[in-house]
Parts: C-alpha cells; structure tokens; sequence
C-alpha cells in the first residue's frame, strides 16, 4: 500500500441497493461479480463454537482463530479481486487510507458489524481496529476471556494479504466481558505473539490500555541467527 | 431502482391503502418522472465532454495542487452517475450511501482536504451550468448541493 499513492474516488462499492441479490427460484444469492454468500445464523455460528470447544477442549481458542485466517484469506482476496475491477487499478496500490475506507464498507456491508481501523496513536507500527455490534460477543453474552476468534483471525489474515507484511491480530476488549465493542491490535507476527503468549500468563484479561502499554513498553524478542 | 422513500412508504402501508398524504407524494413524484428522465439522459451525453475541461481548468485555477489527476478528475465527473440515480429516484439518501459517506470517509482516512474536492465540484457546476437550462439545474441543485455540504460539514463523526 503505497502512502503517495495518487487518491481515486469511486464511490461505496458494496452500497447498492442490489449488491446481494437472491435468485429465489434456485435459492442462490451472489454479489454482482457473481460470488456466491450466504446467510450464517447465529445459531450455526454458536453451534459451530460449541462443537469446536467439545472437540478440541482448551486448544479450541487458537482453532477458531486459524478458522478466521482461513476465512480473512479468502475474503480479502475476492476483496482485492473484486475493488481490483472497480478501480481498473491494483486494489493494494491505492493509498492506504482509502484501502482502510473499502476495507471497512466491505465489513459493515456483510453485516459483520461497523468496523473502524486507525494506526495506534502510541506507535503507528500497529493498527486498532475497532468493531460495533459484532457477532461473535452478541450470541456469547459473558465470558472471562474475548470470544471474537474468528474476526480476530480474519482481520490478521485480510490485512496480512493487503499489505503484503506477516500480521496478527489479537483481541484486547470485548463486548461479552461489559466493553462497549470488539477492539482488536493488528501488528508484526513476533510482536502479537508475544502479547498472547503474556496475556495466557495472566489470570485475569487486562483492559486494552495495559496491553498497549506492555506492547510498547517491550522490544521485540532477537531473531535466532 | 430502489427509492429507499418509496419503499419505506409501501412496507408501512403493508398491503392497506395508501394514506393522503403518501399518495400526494407519490403522484408528486410521478410527475416529474419525465423532466428527471430528460435531465438524467443530458447529464449522461455531457459525461464524456466534461472530463478534458474540467482537467485543464482544475489546472489553471489551483496549478499548485498535485491531487488532481487525470483520473481523480475522470472519478468525479463519474460521480455525476450517482447524483443522476438520486435525481431520477428524488431520493438523496442514495447519492449519501453510495457516493457522499464514502467521499467524506475517504478524504479524512487519506488525510485530503476536502476544500479541494469541493473547489473541483464546483469548477464541474460551473461547466454544466453553461450547457444545462435553468429549468434542468433545479432539479439536480439539490443533491448537488447536498454533496458539496458534506464537503464542508469536515470528518464523519463515528458512532
């Protein structure tokens, strides 16, 4: 994502009043590039958890965020392919806020909830992003620790594919613990690593201004030569 | 086309009969269906002949600024396709979810001054007023204007 990029102006992709449009006939609905959606219930997506926890036991966190990766990685690459027609132009060449604005429509479009994304005031190498009525924390209404895995895995993997640099993301507050949104830091592999591993050392989960005050406070961890 | 208007007003009415009020509107609308027609078909002829001037103009007028790019200038005479959907449908609510909440997005994330796109819309009202009659103007005045104000409202405020 180029920072002097030339600005282009098209317009809210996903704001058309038609973009998802269902062919009631076959009982299929796809977008106007021709993707297929569908509709996932809440009561799929807590069916899905509760059998991901069944299964996989205390191991089921990092489950759900690799099942985020994989879905972040498709959908940012029907993202790029799709914003890549728009624009007649590379989507990931356009300047970086205006991939933040795409990025963000195409969240709130698909019902994800409103997303925001901003460079953490405290050290622009990381991002927060910050996400209103998402979906995860408004099926599991309490909880010791953050439920929103597989956005945290999405967004790690969406913006990994965007920029082109390894990321991962890590959820710092959330709505099924009394916060008012899902907020989420996206920043290199090594550095979001050693925060969850911290944050696993910890009894209780720390508010988010602890946790950016840990990330900025350590360096990261020497590479092995 | 979807009037957000028009379908609000026939969900609420669910299959009864339309209030007074609901049907003046809407005979209102039909009404002036015809000039919206004719306006949206000018409007479409004049795309293609407005992007050389405006560019040249653009560069003129505000020869320091380097956002104005061949294809920033096509984006917004583009733009007009959108302020043509909310004419013919008589309903702003589609130039701001699809055009002017972007816009205004998208100038604060990129850190642009909106000033600058505003100076470039009303260099473009400049030029279509010269080719469009009164009558025509009246009626895309108000989404025109509409857009040109969140321009200068400043950054969206987030929820």
């Amino acid at each position: 994502m180029p920072a002097d990029a030339p600005l282009r102006l098209k317009g809210n992709f996903f704001a058309d009043p038609e973009f998802f449009r269902t062919d009631v006939t076959k009982g299929v609905t796809r977008t106007p590039t021709g993707t297929r959606i569908c509709t996932l219930p809440s009561d799929f997506l807590l069916g899905l958890r509760d059998a991901v926890i069944y299964e996989c036991g205390r191991s089921y966190r990092p489950v759900m965020k690799a099942a985020g990766k994989r879905w972040g990685l498709q959908f940012a690459k029907r993202l790029e392919r799709e914003l890549t027609a728009f624009y007649q132009s590379p989507f990931r060449d356009l300047p970086p806020g205006l991939v933040r604005t795409c990025l963000a429509e195409a969240f709130n479009a698909h019902g994800y909830g409103r997303l925001t994304l901003e460079p953490l005031a405290e050290d622009a190498e990381f991002t927060v992003a910050e996400v209103r009525d998402p979906v995860m924390p408004s099926i599991v209404r309490e909880a010791e620790r953050p439920v929103d895995l597989l956005t945290a895995g999405m967004l790690g993997s969406v913006l990994t594919q965007l920029s082109g640099k390894q990321l991962e993301c890590v959820q710092t507050e959330c709505p099924s613990m009394g916060a008012e949104c899902s907020r989420f830091i996206i920043g290199s592999t090594a550095r979001i690593t050693e925060i969850e591993e911290w944050l696993g050392e910890l009894e209780q989960m720390p508010a988010h201004e602890a946790i950016v005050r840990q990330l900025t406070r350590t360096q990261p961890a020497p590479r092995p030569a | 086309m979807l009037n957000t208007w028009l379908t609000d007003i026939v969900r609420s009415t669910n299959e009864r009969i339309f209030s007074e009020s609901d049907l003046t509107r809407i005979m209102a609308y039909y009404a002036t269906v015809p000039a919206r027609l004719r306006l949206c078909e000018e409007l479409e002829r004049l795309e293609p002949t407005l992007v050389k001037p405006l560019h040249a103009e653009l560069l003129k007028r505000y020869p320091g600024r380097s956002l104005y790019s061949r294809r920033l200038v096509q984006d917004l005479v583009e733009s007009l396709r959108y302020v043509n959907r909310a004419v013919l449908a008589d309903d702003v609510k589609l130039l701001r979810r699809r055009w002017v909440d972007h816009l205004v997005e998208a100038t604060d994330a990129t850190g642009t001054d909106p000033q600058e796109i505003r100076d470039a819309y009303v260099v473009l009202r400049e030029l279509l007023e010269r080719q469009l009659p009164r009558s025509a103007w009246e009626v895309l005045e108000p989404a025109y204007v509409d857009m040109l104000d969140a321009l200068t409202r400043g950054p969206a405020i987030r929820a």
